[in-house]
């Protein structure tokens, strides 16, 4: 690189330029040692800036000698002797040309009148260490890169943070820097020093929107709603235009649980332009949430139609289309844009299921069990595609193909619990109750608090001509499991009835009928005990009432 | 809300804290399953917040007891504590809901103001915020025309102090973006009420934007609605969109001009001649038998009889129980705490026997005003219908 080059960027390095390429000059500047910076032994005293302007110039100028000098003598190989004089010397001279034109440099800004500046020195190492460390950093920082800045603040005491947190921000605009310094001043909960130092920067500062994206991501990790909201109105009113701004605060917003902030803010990005395509997916899907349907479908499509973006992207487009229109209840639409994004992203499971439930929303079960099979083809290891259209077979009365789907889901994954539960209820459908009491004690013993399993064990045990001993013992660990459940109470009496305990089963029964009065089966229990305790009347009313229900109940 | 009892102001909750953001996060984040992208492409937001099922996002509740498209009863049975599920809560429209863009939708501030605003809903959602617990109830209520929800919006005093309201200022019109004729052969006008500003800087008024920790349905004025706690719900005006300071003079032809500054009044008959003697606001005292509900059966035995008593900005004293068509009254007791603006649930324990009973309930207000036995004889108009509730039922 020419020495000489970049004199033409003079204002540049040493104005007072916002922005990244300048906050890069500085870290760049900064970053200079005098004498093998690599190697700690030798860190000396440098020059460092205390209230800006030419101190940047020479510092500039200092950084470029830093980058072209030489390895020290002692770094050179011994093993290669007769480089040793030659570099030694072309170092030494190149050296000399360098403090020479940093003189002339410096000599010209002041003839030129430039403010005068104070230049002093320092031998703190910590900030040394800082701005090499940031010269470093690319667009992105490494995690490691990340840990060694948490580290540096980590070097320093209470009292000094305010002055920690003036450094990093002075030699870095990095976005990740400074949400690590939010965070590690929410961490240190130096948060008073923190707001502190960002209200002065931000007031003195009002065209720049970076202290005040700080001071709500402080807030709100301090839990300060109230002086967070009041940011976010100061950043809409001083920078209404600036649709970035908004729009990363609403990602971070998102991203830190704030859900109604970052609605209100990726709104604000959207109306002053244009939203990247991940914040207005997200947007999309707030607005179709809300209730603001035609918003969200008009957000989300824009994306869909734009060919410059990736299929997945695209596809998860038109998905949220086709699912905000499938809440809108306009089916045709839904389909036609889910229909979209199965074919952008074939691979994606959850298309075919929002497909195949907005078929069914609009009563085509057989579209709905079409795509359901076309995506159980495709995707024959995705679970919630198999259990889906096992139910969907159940329904159509194919229990045969829906128990096959469901045996190899529940072998591959035990764990799969509800294609466990439609299995054992398919077994029972098909005329299997054996097979079905298998399964439920599966179930009941993988997850002996999966919803009702033991009343379900103890029907099957019933349906499966088992004794009443051992029917009576299941129904006493349901009891345990669901207090709640009428059907115990229901099944319990049903036993009894048979047992000839019809005094019992009228307990049992009452109870089940007082926990679920408009259910008609246990009416007509409770009249079989009462008819056979000789109480004809009240066996009369229990049919009665049996059959009254069943009328009101067969429309449903 | 906390059913802690410090006076007046104790009731509005500033939401702004920890707590409040967390559950926020996780009512986003629920309601939101199903419908934010999937996860491969949100890598580096939540991951596996991509749910598969699309029936995981209902994102409106359907309304189950939709009489029409401008009415919904609310069935006091479903309440659950004290609160109306958001999809149970009742609607009475005078016009058709309009539907609003939040693209475009703005509420502004105008009138007798020296600082117009013009809000949008963003802006709302970052000023500051309060929360309250109340019964909105339909003038017209005799039953299943009103509810109880936890409200959260933006002080009304908030928003009209920063448009500082001139000094003559002494009426609001509040407007909504829904739009019709009143009456027969007129041009349509948009919804408007005229509220006293008194009333609109009283610290319990806000322009609400959520209904239960969820922004406002449609149904219920998405994306913004006045709520005045304590009056009738006609003045909570649904689909705000202008709020117009008014000075004594103004004469507002949205208003006058479409008739409904004859609507909400008190019409009395005297003397063979119909008068209107004062404007409908603050709600009357009033109470609702949840269980049993009209017409139901029982068996006999031991049955837990509850309902809600609401006197608007007056806390509940007392509730009674007959057992006997009003002859005899019997203490019920107050289940939760007894509040302004919200309502306090009672439960009476009844032993039932077998026959046709008819169940009524009373309440008493804080000042010591109890509900009517009856509709006074000289009403005429259709308001304020807070008599005695009362059920029949059928033990078996």
């Amino acid at each position: 690189m020419s020495i000489s080059a970049p004199f033409h960027k003079y204002d540049d390095v040493c104005g007072e330029r916002a922005g990244v390429e300048g906050a890069k000059r500085r870290r760049v500047d900064a970053g200079y040692r005098r004498g093998g910076a690599t190697k700690p032994s030798a860190r000396p005293v440098a020059t460092r800036r205390v209230d800006g302007g030419c101190g940047r110039s020479l510092r500039w100028l200092s950084s470029k000698m830093a980058q072209h000098r030489l390895p020290p003598p002692a770094l050179i190989s011994p093993h290669k002797p007769h480089l040793q004089t030659s570099s030694y010397l072309w170092n030494g001279t190149l050296r000399l040309c360098f403090r020479l034109v940093s003189f002339v440099f410096l000599g010209l800004t002041i003839v030129s009148g430039a403010p005068r500046q104070q230049i002093a020195t320092s031998s703190d190492p910590t900030a040394l260490d800082l701005a090499s460390l940031l010269g470093q950093f690319g667009e992105e920082p490494s995690a490691a890169q990340l840990g060694r800045v948490r580290d540096w603040l980590g070097s320093h005491q209470p009292g000094q943070w305010e002055a920690a947190f003036d450094e990093v921000l002075k030699l870095t605009d990095s976005r990740p820097v400074h949400d690590l310094l939010i965070q590690e001043s929410h961490r240190r909960k130096h948060h008073a020093s923190a707001r502190k130092r960002l209200s002065t920067l931000s007031d003195n500062n009002p065209s720049t929107p970076t202290y005040l994206v700080n001071l709500v991501q402080l807030e709100i990790l301090a839990g300060d709603g109230k002086r967070a909201r009041g940011h976010l109105r100061s950043a809409a009113t001083r920078f209404p235009k600036l649709a970035q701004i908004h729009s990363d605060l609403g990602q971070w917003l998102f991203d830190h649980g704030q859900g109604d902030l970052a609605f209100a803010e990726l709104l604000r990005a959207q109306s002053a332009g244009t939203l990247p395509p991940r914040a207005a997916l997200v947007l999309a899907s707030m607005e179709a949430t809300v209730g603001a349907y035609k918003d969200g479908i008009d957000t989300a499509s824009s994306i869909e139609k734009r060919s410059d973006l990736p299929a997945p992207v695209r596809a998860e487009a038109a998905a949220l289309t086709g699912k905000t229109y499938a809440l809108a209840r306009q089916e045709k639409d839904a389909a036609r844009y889910l229909e979209q994004a199965i074919e952008l992203a074939p691979e994606v499971e959850d298309y075919y299921l929002s497909l195949a439930k907005v078929h069914q929303q609009s009563q085509s079960e057989g579209d709905a069990l079409a795509v359901l099979r076309e995506g159980h083809g495709r995707l024959p290891e995705a679970q919630g595609l198999g259990v889906a259209l096992a139910r969907r077979l159940m329904t159509a009365g194919d229990f045969n193909t829906a128990i096959g789907i469901l045996s190899g889901i529940s072998n591959r994954s035990p764990d799969q619990l509800e294609a466990l539960s439609l299995l054992a209820q398919a077994h029972r459908a098909s005329g299997n109750p054996k097979l079905a009491t298998q399964t439920w004690r599966r179930l009941a013993q993988h997850q002996p608090r999966y919803p009702m399993v033991h009343v379900f064990l103890a029907q099957s045990l019933s349906e499966e001509g088992a004794s009443n001993a051992e029917v009576l013992e299941a129904l006493k660990t349901a009891e345990a499991t669901s207090p709640g459940d009428s059907d115990v109470y229901y099944l319990r009496g049903r036993v009894y009835n048979e047992m000839g305990q019809h005094e019992e089963a009228v307990k049992e029964l009452t109870r089940a009928i007082s926990m679920q009065p408009n259910i008609p089966s246990p009416y007509y229990q409770l009249g079989l005990a009462y008819q056979q305790l000789g109480q004809e009347e009240l066996a009369r009313k229990q049919f009665e009432k049996k059959e009254r229900l069943e009328g009101a109940t067969s429309g449903r | 809300m906390t059913g802690s009892r410090r006076g007046h102001y104790s009731v509005i909750e500033m939401l702004e804290d920890k707590a409040a953001s967390g559950i926020s996060r996780r009512r986003w984040f629920s309601r939101l399953l199903g419908l934010l992208p999937s996860a491969g492409f949100l890598r580096g937001w939540k991951q596996g917040l991509a749910a598969p099922l699309l029936q995981s996002a209902p994102a409106q509740d359907q309304p189950a007891h939709l009489q029409n498209d401008r009415v919904i009863i609310s069935p006091l049975q479903e309440v659950k504590g004290t609160i109306t599920p958001t999809a149970r809560f009742f609607m009475r429209n005078h016009h058709d809901q309009p539907e609003l863009s939040l693209k475009s939708w703005k509420l502004s501030i105008e009138g007798n103001v020296s600082k117009p605003l013009e809000l949008s809903f963003s802006d709302l959602i970052e000023s500051p915020s309060v929360g309250l617990e109340s019964v909105l109830e339909c003038s017209g209520n005799r039953t299943g025309l009103v509810s109880n929800g936890a409200w959260e919006g933006v002080p009304m005093s908030y928003l009209l102090k920063a448009a500082s309201p001139a000094s003559d200022a002494t009426r609001v019109l509040l407007e909504g973006a829904d739009s019709g004729s009143l009456m027969k052969d007129q041009p349509a006008f948009p919804f408007a009420r005229i509220v006293p500003l008194e009333k609109c800087l009283a610290p319990e008024s806000m322009v609400a934007l959520k209904l239960n920790g969820q922004f406002l349905p449609q149904r219920n004025g998405f994306p913004a609605r006045a709520l005045l706690p304590g009056w009738y719900a006609m003045d909570s005006v649904k689909w705000l969109r202008r709020i117009v300071l008014l000075g004594g003079l103004d004469w507002p032809e949205s208003y006058y001009g479409s008739g409904m500054d004859l609507l909400y009044q008190r019409w009395v008959k005297q003397g063979g001649r119909e008068q209107v003697t004062s404007r409908v606001s603050e709600l009357l005292v009033n109470s609702g038998i949840a269980f049993p509900s009209p017409g139901e059966n029982l068996g006999a035995g031991q049955h837990s009889v509850w309902g809600f008593a609401w006197a608007g900005p007056r806390a509940i004293r007392a509730t009674e129980v007959s057992l006997d068509k009003g002859r005899t009254w019997k203490t019920a007791k107050l289940e939760t705490d007894s509040r302004p603006f919200t309502w306090v649930r009672w439960s009476y324990q009844w032993s039932a026997k077998p026959g046709k009973h008819t169940l009524m309930s009373r309440a008493q207000d804080g000042t010591g005003q109890w509900q009517p036995s009856r509709r006074p004889p000289e009403r005429t108009d259709g308001y304020e219908l807070n008599w005695y509730a009362s059920v029949n039922c059928v033990v078996a």
